[in-house]
């Protein structure tokens, strides 16, 4: 028998006699499975919740107001900051990493490049998210986070504070009645109380009242509790969830208290108050902030370049 | 035990013996004989440890392989596991040495030699006994990641798919990983040449 067979043979019952002394036998099966189950259930649960964090970076994106950010922000840097979903973008990047880590660990996950896992769960989520987002979960998951987790703010909080500046010329809230000469009285978004002269607004907008009861108003503070409105805009929310609004609604009004997601305005008013504009929705706005802007002097504001 | 497991491992594939293993665990005796010389001499080309350690480091490897038999992808070549598992227990004991390495390239073949310089294009006139000299001391040089896809393509003759499988790194980043080696390589023996 030469040295190499003796070596062999040698480390064939070393190990043998090890496996036998040790009692070491082959791990069972589901071992392996429930492994891999782990590994790709943790994976595709990653990818879900990347999915969500699309819908709410979307979401936010279609709801930031960017064409009113002369008006609500000093710039657009500052608009940005404001709105910017930050814990969704992080969620995002620790949930691809995730995604990417738990494919990594798949039999064969090794066998594909960084570039091409971090793409495709990006592709993945940005593609289910959209689908969220139209489906109105964005809403509820931002909604649903910002309950759990004092420090998060719902981007519909932040949005109504930007818009909460009477002090700038802005307000949004809540019409309660209508006065017979035609004034609001209003309660804005953080329940301070109003009245609104509202002889300045055209009859398109004046006939806004008659469907909705959440607007957006652009005009001049006067005193204390007093509002002059020169533009009044529906609280529009697109991505909107109707379930969501008519749930909490429904949930909010048994206990007496108001809802604390404030609903858009109905599509159908949106597009008739789009409808009777010959201009377009957004043209026919631009004029009317335009001619706002110059009848209602504005500390710290700048003109209107769009 | 098998009393003599060379003589009933003839004729029968790696993947059969994996099975064969599960129902009596004295047929690993014919991997481990199978095995054995080729991982020793891969052991000693990746790290510097001693011919007791390598002695330990395939005990382990082939526990670790009876224990997870029934994890054992199909998908993936015997070969390309138990060298992946050698190659992780390997650099594991190394870690822990912490020693700086030496390898061993002191039994390169002259076929592979020829192959080296061939693909590398190193060859021109130089002689046989300086190319075996150099080539070792060119490999036991280059930096870890660079030299075991050299050892794995050039000394253990495997293709990208089998290095991919073993160093669990994708086809296109052994390539590349290879084509830097090969320049690496390349550039260090020409350097080692005119010096």
């Amino acid at each position: 028998m030469s040295n190499s067979d003796k070596q062999q043979k040698t480390l064939a019952h070393d190990v043998l006699a090890h496996i036998e002394e040790e009692h070491i036998a082959p791990k069972p099966r589901w071992h392996f499975l429930i492994k891999d189950y782990v590994v790709w259930a943790t994976g595709i649960a990653s990818l879900v919740v990347g999915s969500v964090a699309v819908s709410v970076i979307i979401f936010a994106a279609v709801n930031s107001d960017f064409a009113y950010r002369h008006l609500l922000s000093r710039g657009p840097f500052e608009h940005i900051v404001q709105l910017l979903p930050v814990l969704w973008i992080v969620l995002l990047a620790v949930f691809v990493a995730l995604a990417y880590y738990n494919f990594k660990h798949t039999k064969h996950g090794y066998r594909h490049r960084l570039i091409a896992v971090v793409s495709t769960s990006i592709l993945i989520s940005i593609a289910a998210g959209t689908g969220l987002y139209a489906a109105g979960a964005s809403q509820i998951a931002d909604y649903a986070v910002s309950r759990a987790l004092p420090f998060h703010p719902a981007f519909d909080e932040k949005r109504q504070a930007l818009w909460v500046q009477p002090e700038r010329g802005l307000l949004a809230g809540y019409v309660v009645s209508i006065e017979d000469s035609g004034d609001l009285a209003f309660e804005d978004f953080e329940g301070k109380n109003w009245n609104i002269s509202t002889e300045d607004l055209n009859e398109r907008e004046k006939g806004l009242f008659a469907h909705i009861d959440t607007v957006s108003i652009i005009g001049e503070q006067i005193s204390d509790d007093e509002f002059r409105a020169c533009l009044v805009r529906p609280w529009m929310i697109k991505g909107e969830s109707p379930q969501l609004k008519n749930h909490l609604r429904a949930r909010f009004t048994e206990r007496g208290k108001r809802p604390p997601i404030v609903p858009g305005a109905p599509s159908r008013v949106l597009t008739d108050y789009a409808k009777s504009s010959e201009l377009g929705e957004r043209k026919f706005d631009a004029l009317r902030i335009k001619e706002c802007e110059r009848d209602i002097p504005r500390p710290g504001s700048n003109s209107i370049t769009d | 035990m098998h009393s003599g497991p060379e003589c009933s491992c003839k004729n029968v594939t790696d993947e059969q013996l994996v099975l064969e293993t599960l129902e009596h665990r004295d047929r690993i005796a014919c991997l481990i004989v199978r095995y054995e010389a080729k991982l020793t001499r891969y052991v000693h080309r990746i790290t510097n440890v001693s011919s007791d350690d390598v002695h330990d480091i395939l005990q382990n490897t082939f526990i670790k392989v009876y224990q997870n038999l029934e994890g054992f992808d199909t998908n993936l070549s015997f070969s390309s596991w138990v060298y992946r598992i050698a190659h992780n227990e390997t650099i594991s004991t190394h870690r822990k040495q912490s020693s700086r390495p030496h390898y061993t390239f002191s039994d390169v073949s002259e076929h592979t030699l020829d192959r080296i310089a061939s693909e590398l294009d190193v060859a021109r006139g130089v002689d046989q006994t300086y190319l075996e000299k150099h080539v070792s001391e060119v490999l036991e040089n280059m930096d870890q990641k660079y030299r075991d896809v050299m050892v794995l393509r050039f000394f253990e003759g495997k293709d990208y798919r089998e290095i991919s499988d073993i160093l669990k790194k994708p086809e296109g980043t052994v390539a590349t990983l290879l084509n830097r080696a090969k320049k690496q390589f390349k550039t260090s023996f020409d350097r080692e040449k005119y010096e």
